[in-house]
């Protein structure tokens, strides 16, 4: 078992393959080389320690990601990632607030969880297709700041970027 | 939850993005500024607009960004995207994605972009046509201009032209984070119709100067005030006034912190003596360069006037273009920050132009950088006492292998206030044992690499007890011939001493006469003479050391990397294989890198022991940059090339040794413990820590 430390000092036991879903938290417990010490987590609330906790013991047994293909001079440009490659599962725990979508976002690429990471970026990303600038401000609470200029200038890439 | 979507860090909104459309990022950048910064890079990556005409005239322009890595490939539109692509056949690194045609085209609509996108200007030669009529005036933000030219030499001149390449260096390394580029062929585009719109907006000003007609760029510039200029760059003033009175036009700007400029001394030896001459333009830039400056660098270079050219010199000095610097009065310029003396490797050089010189100037508060070829390492060019030697800081050495080079003796001066040292070694020849189809040099090459091998373990002061050892090594290789007894002394000798190589040397040549086992030799004695010079060098506290074609295991640069009395940290700059081979040996060759599948190069455990069984016995390195390159020569050949980088701690002051690499490459640990598999890392540019920077300090 490993434990874990949030910020406001609760302790969670975490069997080692749950654990170890984590690069960050692997690499630590090598480090220090005891796997019974207490690693710190001091950017971890626990509340959203907990969620990570869950998805990562949902998911235990996963294999691992295919390591990212070294881009070399000649690719295209990026292709777009799919976003409907969602399990059930994943869909149902991704269903909370902004907030703490972004949260678990947050936490799971400090503590380098990459599919849960890709997982929230999938999910925020579902939210943006197919809204406007308005809509996406009003979702995500964003404050229009742009200057009278500004807008002039997004006014006239748009104009270029829909030309035929 | 107000603004925590915006306050993501941008690596994560361009994360988002990556599963988006061009259109739906469109849509996520209209909604505030910090999220439209965020994903510009992503937005403009994948943002291409179509340039249908350009592809039989591409070497007209193109606009270029550092910021983006792949080439724009010829495509057809991407429906999902409105993506077009560019072929560029010519310059497929530079890529913008907006092609100017169309911008060109339509400058009143496409105008916003290269107001907010483009900021540096480059001018360059090239034979294709270009709408000049779309371009005027519709630059107001660029904020550096480069015009640069292939060589040419200047006729009629009667002296050598410089070398050119600091040109391209200046601005590849400069400004790194520039957003774009835009290069125009200058034949088809009259700079003089461009730089009005920059006399308010332009920062960076570079120029140089290679043919006559380029007085037109000199004449539309000089009409100029650059109210914002910082930088001003001008290679090769040489005679030209009109350069002279734009830098010193330039210099009144109130804005400017940096200044670089090329000057050229001409030295003639006339009645026995030799005469030193600059040309009237230089002398007056060099009185007028303004104070406060906070960089102001200045490169010299010596030239000689060939005695054909005498005349002409006489004419022009009678003509008021040259002035005599042997009678006039010395001067002081204390605005001067870095100096450079460079050697012109066109031309034979002489030091005694740069003395002569510095006995006329002074440059206080100048940190100089003196750039030699390891040829004036002789009696005929350099005399080890003179004075300005005592103010170089940096020491540029190229070393060739030269047949005279031993023939002569070596004079290393006592620089007193050398920090820095850039050894370069370019030879054709390595100790390539294989290459030996000799069975008796083979054993000699066998027992050299041993013993070799048997020094590197120790102090210098322990080399003369190693004579035993050398013989029982002979022996071990069958090489107890009395044929070989005073090749034996001579090499045993060698070492202890390395300044008495002539014996060694000598009986090297009578020994064989295979010349690539002569090379060898001499390419290690010169190699060795200057390891021992650095390390008795006590001021020296960086050292760069590039070597071309591998390195034999050297016991004086073993030496260099343990014990040093000031030496803080070397640059170990190495080009380890270049060979061709046939492609159905190929795999045989990947074999000893670990697999190379698709051709793409994994890095893996067993490349790293590879790297580290180059230098085994230096604890504290840091590999800093490795690349394989393969290329393809026909369809029989591959041509495979590597090339690494590695930072050596002298000064310990980081501890390698306590990395998960160094823990299991150390020579304590044995390379089978090895199980940290090398991740591939962030690209470090170490070109950015140039070791000719005055503010330099350190690599690590």
């Amino acid at each position: 078992m490993v434990t874990l430390v949030s910020n406001d000092n609760k302790k969670f036991e975490v069997p080692k393959d749950v654990a170890y879903k984590s690069v960050l938290i692997k690499n630590m417990v090598e480090d220090i080389g005891d796997e019974n010490a207490e690693i710190p987590l001091p950017r971890a609330q626990a509340s959203v320690l907990e969620k990570v906790i869950d998805y990562c013991t949902y998911h235990k047994d996963d294999p691992p990601l295919p390591a990212p293909v070294q881009k070399t001079q000649d690719d295209q440009p990026d292709r777009i990632r799919r976003t409907t490659d969602i399990i059930e599962w994943d869909y149902n725990f991704m269903n909370l607030e902004n907030p703490v979508i972004f949260e678990i976002m947050l936490l799971a690429n400090y503590l380098d969880i990459v599919p849960l990471f890709e997982l929230t970026c999938k999910t925020v990303a579902n939210k943006i297709k197919g809204k406007s600038p308005e809509q996406l401000r009003e979702i995500f609470g964003i404050e229009n700041d742009f200057t009278p200029e500004q807008l002039d200038e997004i006014r006239r890439e748009n104009e270029w970027a829909e030309d035929p | 939850m107000i603004e925590l979507f915006a306050n993501l860090p941008p690596e994560v909104l361009q994360c988002i993005a990556t599963f988006l459309t061009a259109e739906e990022i469109r849509q996520l950048r209209s909604t505030c500024t910090k999220v439209r910064f965020a994903l510009d890079l992503i937005y403009w990556r994948n943002c291409v607009v179509r340039l249908p005409v350009i592809t039989n005239k591409s070497e007209t322009s193109l606009l270029e960004s550092p910021l983006l890595e792949s080439p724009l490939l010829e495509s057809p539109l991407l429906e999902s995207r409105q993506l077009v692509y560019l072929k560029t056949p010519s310059y497929n690194n530079y890529f913008w994605p907006v092609v100017p045609w169309r911008v060109f085209q339509n400058p009143e609509k496409y105008s916003w972009f290269l107001q907010d996108r483009v900021l540096k200007l480059e001018l360059e030669n090239g034979k294709a046509p270009f709408p000049s009529q779309a371009v005027l005036e519709k630059y107001p933000h660029f904020v550096s201009l480069c015009y640069s030219e292939y060589m040419h030499s200047l006729n009629n001149s009667p002296i050598g032209t410089p070398e050119f390449f600091e040109f391209n260096e200046f601005f590849s390394s400069k400004y790194p984070n520039y957003p774009g580029v835009i290069k125009i062929n200058e034949n088809y585009l009259n700079p003089t119709d461009i730089c009005p719109a920059m006399s308010t907006t332009l920062k960076c000003l570079a120029i140089g100067f290679h043919r006559r007609d380029d007085d037109d760029l000199l004449d539309a510039l000089s009409t100029l005030e650059f109210k914002n200029l910082e930088t001003l760059v001008i290679f090769s003033l040489d005679k030209r006034e009109a350069a002279a009175d734009l830098l010193i036009k330039c210099a009144k700007s109130p804005k400017l912190k940096e200044l670089s400029f090329t000057i050229h001394i001409i030295i003639a030896r006339i009645s026995r003596k030799w005469k030193l001459y600059v040309s009237r333009s230089v002398l007056t830039v060099l009185r007028n360069i303004p104070p406060n400056l906070k960089k102001c660098q200045l490169y010299i270079q010596a030239l000689e006037c060939q005695p054909e050219f005498l005349p002409h010199i006489q004419e022009e000095l009678s003509g008021g273009l040259y002035c005599p610097l042997n009678e006039s009065k010395p001067e002081t310029f204390p605005q001067v920050t870095e100096l450079t003396y460079a050697q012109n490797y066109s031309k034979d050089w002489h030091m005694s132009g740069l003395e002569a010189f510095n006995t006329w100037g002074s440059f206080p508060n100048a940190f100089t950088n003196l750039k030699l070829d390891m040829s004036i390492l002789r009696d005929n060019y350099l005399n080890p006492e003179a004075s300005f030697l005592q103010h170089i800081n940096i020491l540029t050495l190229n070393h060739t292998l030269n047949e005279k080079f031993l023939t002569e003796k070596f004079l290393f001066p006592k620089f007193s206030n050398l920090t820095r040292v850039s050894y370069i070694r370019s030879y054709d020849v390595t100790f390539r044992y294989e290459m030996l189809k000799d069975p008796e040099l083979l054993k000699l090459c066998n027992l050299l690499n041993d013993y070799l091998h048997h020094l590197c373990q120790l102090n210098p002061n322990e080399y003369s007890t190693t004579h035993e050892s050398l013989l029982k090594l002979a022996q071990k290789h069958g090489l107890n011939d009395q044929l070989y007894d005073q090749f034996f002394e001579a090499l045993f000798n060698f070492f202890v001493d390395p300044t008495q190589f002539n014996p060694f040397w000598k009986s090297a040549q009578s020994l064989t006469e295979n010349t690539e086992f002569v090379q060898v030799l001499q390419d290690m004695i010169t190699t060795e003479i200057t390891f021992k010079w650095l390390a008795e060098a006590n001021s020296i506290e960086y050292l760069n050391f590039e070597t071309s074609e591998g390195l034999y295991p050297s016991p004086y640069f073993y030496n260099l990397t343990r014990n040093h009395p000031s030496l803080k940290q070397i640059q170990f700059q190495c080009n380890i294989l270049s060979y061709k081979i046939e492609i159905s040996s190929l795999n045989s060759l990947f074999k000893i890198f670990n697999k190379l599948p698709d051709n793409k190069v994994i890095l893996t455990q067993d490349f790293e022991k590879y790297l580290y069984q180059l230098i085994p016995n230096v604890p504290h390195k840091f590999i800093s940059n490795f690349q394989l390159a393969s290329k393809f020569g026909g369809f029989t050949v591959e041509n495979v090339t590597i090339l690494l980088d590695v930072i050596i701690d002298v000064g310990k002051k980081r501890n390698f040794s306590n990395t998960p690499y160094q823990k299991c490459y150390s020579p304590d640990a044995p390379f089978t413990e090895a199980t940290q598999v090398l991740k591939e890392c962030q690209e470090l540019n170490f070109d950015d820590f140039s070791i000719n920077d005055s503010e330099f300090d350190g690599w690590v």
